[in-house]
């Protein structure tokens, strides 16, 4: 039995009268790639909001590398390794693109250090430097480096929010919808980074798309949700011809 | 920092010195323009304290006259009755605020942004209430015969100083976690940033900050009363801030200088006219808070912040 | 026992008082997530209004002058408001300004509205014709003003007013929307920039003819009156929980209580600093305020 990386214990959330989650447990295990599908509103963000600590679930338990991690604050989860990108992006966009992949690496040298020209500053920052740069050569992006976050196309922006969630380190890399709006060549050229970064960073993904090539193309297993409820967990296959999802989907365009 | 503005503050400390015994000559410098330019030194220290909270960290703080007010006055208790030097008096009151800075803001940052204007707001009137009511500090009377340990030199050291200290941060990862929780702190508590003690860290040099200012400020004026110390002033500080342009710091420290200026500028115009002359603190006012909301709608990056 | 009872009777004409500020401060928080700052003013201006109509009507206490002092009061605090949320907040809002542009907005206004007032009408406090001559009554003891009646039960037809409005009209309900989920009642086509003015003007009416009523209950008006009392509603929409209507309401007449108790029991010293105590409690302890739901920061 494979030890599980992530595992969500009866997750329940709610938003007032709104019932976001119920029940929903699942195991994630390391090195694979999990897809969650649904339709609008079906609750994959709040999955993704509960997982990194956005929301505080009322019922269950959110286990990390076999750590109780419910009661973690988000910074916290993310120092452990959990990263994430966000459906809406929430770049910061008044930074650098440089800056923006540099934040998430922690602090290498004390406060008082920058003011005094201490020599862990210097190393600091030219460590961060090269760490940032190479994410953004891997990511086609260190053209824009000096450039603010805003002024960059789309597209880039996307994979902008990849680099940044990658400089944590993680070990499960959260992704909302990274393909969202992205043109089918894009998409797929998208996923062949990810791919890539995938193996060499060792890296658990759990996706969310609507984008159902990519979704089965990519994806090992797949977890489906409806008003807050896994009704089908397995391969895509599996799962793209359960009737329960079928039915989910009438009338959702792909 | 690159090394080419270190040489630059470096070389400055000696050029203030010599710069200084010229200045400080009434013979050789007009002892009135003199007045001004150190209160536009001290006005910038006062302004870089509020920016680097707000303009920086995206915090609304109202209470930088409230920290000012514990820098001026403990300070000037200690140089009066204890006749110790300026540069102790300094260092005890940034640590007093410094003090004050976390106390206040430990509790009040872990919620909601708009509930740190109230709560700065109450503080800056809890102390000013405060010393109103304490007579070993003057009370209702004010604070006297401060000696003037300030100088054009000391204050314009502080200054280049807090600037070196300030842009040193702001250019390190430091800087960038401040950044970011201005611009999202949802995605900055993503990424690892841990946003509260940011937040209290950049609120606490703030409040040290000002309260240095605090004391060159009373060393200088020589008389502090708490009306000195009031909403009012704190909202001056803002409005230097925000004209100078927010988040930059240096636009900060200008922001200073500018606003010293302007009430020079508005006496002359009212003295013209002794009816408005009458009235001229309430003009005042009515002109700042014009200022303020006319930058802030029309041009919110003030006039070093980038363009948003 | 009676002291007791006498007190609450005291307290009920502020709690009134309160609650009307109160509610104007948490629909605008609601809807925009904002502290008007200017909400106190706002208040002061309706007061103002009120004394430059008092002054000139020649027959001041008949019945149909008293209405149209308080109407007039509520007319000009209602064309403030919107004044003010036309041009100071709307621009920013629609541009998506950070909460510290909106905060320095409101903060401006509050301190244009209190120098315009001191230019206009000088830092001396000014006297408030007395339109409702005083008449005593006495209930088991208890001592009251037909004052005092008159200006709690104006209060409580007033909420009453309000809690149709807000829940039974089209716009009433388009309000609860916006401040529910802002982008969806954009998608849903509510036209959320009439809302905001709706919104304006319901709580600067009611802030105006609280300035009134303030005016009658305590005769002296001054330029800067609108600061404390507008601080104290403030608190009082927290302590009920900002955003929330009813807690408003609530907020406002326990803190109206409170206030007239600690004055009666402890010293009338220490009744402005009960404010700022039970904000610093309410801040510490249970933040989202008695009635509030914990926010919720949709991603």
């Amino acid at each position: 039995m494979r030890e599980e990386l992530l595992k969500v214990e009866n997750l329940t959330v709610r938003f007032g009268g709104l019932i976001a989650l119920k029940g929903v447990s699942f195991s994630v295990f390391p090195g694979e790639v999990l897809g969650i599908i649904g339709p609008n509103g079906a609750g994959k963000t709040t999955l993704f909001n509960a997982i990194t600590g956005a929301v505080i679930p009322q019922e269950g338990r959110i286990i990390f590398e076999g750590k109780d991690i419910t009661s973690l604050p988000p910074h916290k989860r993310a120092r452990l390794g959990i990263g994430r990108t966000f459906q809406n992006l929430r770049l910061f966009s008044r930074l650098t693109v440089l800056d923006n992949v540099k934040l998430p690496a922690g602090s290498p040298y004390p406060a008082f250090a920058p003011p005094l020209l201490l020599p862990s500053f210097r190393k600091g920052e030219e460590k961060l430097n090269e760490m940032a740069l190479e994410l953004l050569e891997k990511l086609e992006l260190k053209q824009y480096k000096d450039r603010p976050a805003k002024a960059l196309p789309y597209g880039e922006r996307k994979k902008l929010e990849i680099a940044r969630a990658l400089a944590l380190k993680p070990k499960l890399l959260l992704l909302d919808e990274p393909a969202a709006g992205l043109s089918h060549q894009e998409a797929v050229s998208l996923m062949e980074e990810l791919q890539r970064l995938r193996e060499e960073f060792n890296l658990t993904i759990i996706l969310i798309e609507h984008n159902m090539r990519m979704i089965m193309g990519y994806c090992e297993r797949i977890i489906a949700l409806n008003y807050g409820e896994i009704i089908a967990e397995g391969t895509p296959e599996e799962v793209a011809n359960n009737p329960a999802v079928i039915e989910a989907y009438l009338g959702e365009q792909e | 920092m690159s090394k080419r503005a270190l040489i630059i503050f470096l070389l400055s400390i000696p050029f203030l010195f010599i710069l200084n015994h010229f200045i400080s000559n009434p013979s050789l410098f007009s002892p009135y323009a003199l007045q001004i330019i150190v209160l536009m030194g001290i006005n910038a220290i006062l302004a870089i304290s509020w920016d680097l909270i707000a303009g920086v960290t995206g915090q609304f703080s109202i209470g930088q006259a409230g920290f000012m007010a514990i820098g001026a006055y403990s300070s000037a208790f200690l140089t009066l009755n204890y006749h110790i030097p300026l540069i102790f008096a300094i260092l005890f009151s940034a640590f007093l605020s410094l003090l004050a800075g976390f106390l206040v803001g430990i509790p009040t940052l872990r919620l909601r942004g708009d509930y740190l204007a109230i709560a700065t707001l109450g503080f800056g009137e809890i102390v000013r209430v405060a010393i109103l009511n304490m007579n070993c500090l003057g009370g209702a009377r004010g604070m006297k015969g401060i000696p003037i340990l300030s100088s054009f030199f000391s204050v314009y050291l502080v200054l280049a100083i807090s600037l070196w200290f300030c842009l040193s941060l702001l250019r390190s990862q430091y800087g960038r976690m401040l950044f970011s929780i201005r611009e999202d702190e949802v995605a900055s508590q993503m990424m690892g940033v841990d946003i509260v003690k940011y937040k209290v860290f950049a609120f606490a040099l703030s409040a040290c900050l000002a309260g240095i200012g605090g004391a060159l400020y009373a060393h200088w004026t020589s008389f502090i009363h708490p009306d000195s110390f009031t909403f009012m002033k704190s909202i001056e500080i803002i409005l230097m801030g925000v004209i100078g342009g927010m988040g930059t710091i240096y636009g900060a420290a200008i922001g200073g200088a500018i606003v010293t200026l302007l009430p020079e500028g508005l006496r002359l115009l009212l003295e013209q006219n002794p009816l408005l002359y009458q009235n001229k603190e309430f003009i005042r006012m009515l002109f700042f808070a014009s200022l303020l909301m006319i930058f802030i709608i029309l041009r919110p990056q003030g006039i070093f912040g980038k363009k948003e | 026992m009676n002291l007791f009872l006498q007190q609450l009777v005291n307290g009920l004409a502020w709690g009134g008082i309160y609650a009307l500020i109160s509610i104007g401060y948490t629909m605008v928080y609601g809807v925009m997530q904002l502290i008007n700052f200017a909400h106190g003013d706002v208040f002061m201006a309706g007061a103002f209004a009120g004394l430059v109509v008092a002054n000139l009507l020649p027959n001041k206490t008949s019945f149909p002058s008293v209405i149209l002092i308080f109407l007039s009061a509520m007319l000009f605090s209602t064309f403030l408001g919107i004044l003010i949320e036309r041009f100071g907040y709307r621009s920013l809002w629609k541009k998506n300004a950070p909460r510290l542009s909106l905060l320095i907005v409101a903060v401006s206004i509050s301190l244009l509205l209190e120098n315009g007032g001191l230019l206009i009408f000088g830092a001396a406090p000014r006297s408030f014709p007395q339109i409702i001559p005083l008449k005593n009554y006495s209930l088991g003891g208890i001592l009251f003003t037909n004052l005092q009646i008159i200006l709690i039960l104006t209060s409580l037809f007033l909420m009453g007013f309000l809690h149709i409005i807000v829940m039974r009209t089209k716009m009433g309900r388009a309000m609860r929307a916006v401040a529910e989920d802002s982008e969806m009642a954009a998608l849903l086509g509510i036209p959320r920039e009439r809302i905001l003015s709706f919104t304006f003007a319901l709580g600067s009416a009611l802030a105006g003819i609280a300035g009134v009523m303030v005016a009658l209950y305590t005769p002296q008006i001054n330029p800067l009156m609108g600061l404390l009392p507008g601080l104290k509603a403030f608190v009082a929409a927290v302590l009920g929980g900002i955003g929330s209507i009813p807690g408003a309401m609530l907020g406002g007449f326990v803190l109206g209580e409170a206030e007239t108790l600690v004055s009666a029991y402890l010293s009338s010293s220490y009744r402005d600093l009960l404010a700022f105590l039970v904000l610093i409690l309410i801040l510490l302890f249970r933040p989202q305020g008695l009635l509030g739901k914990g926010a919720v920061e949709k991603i």
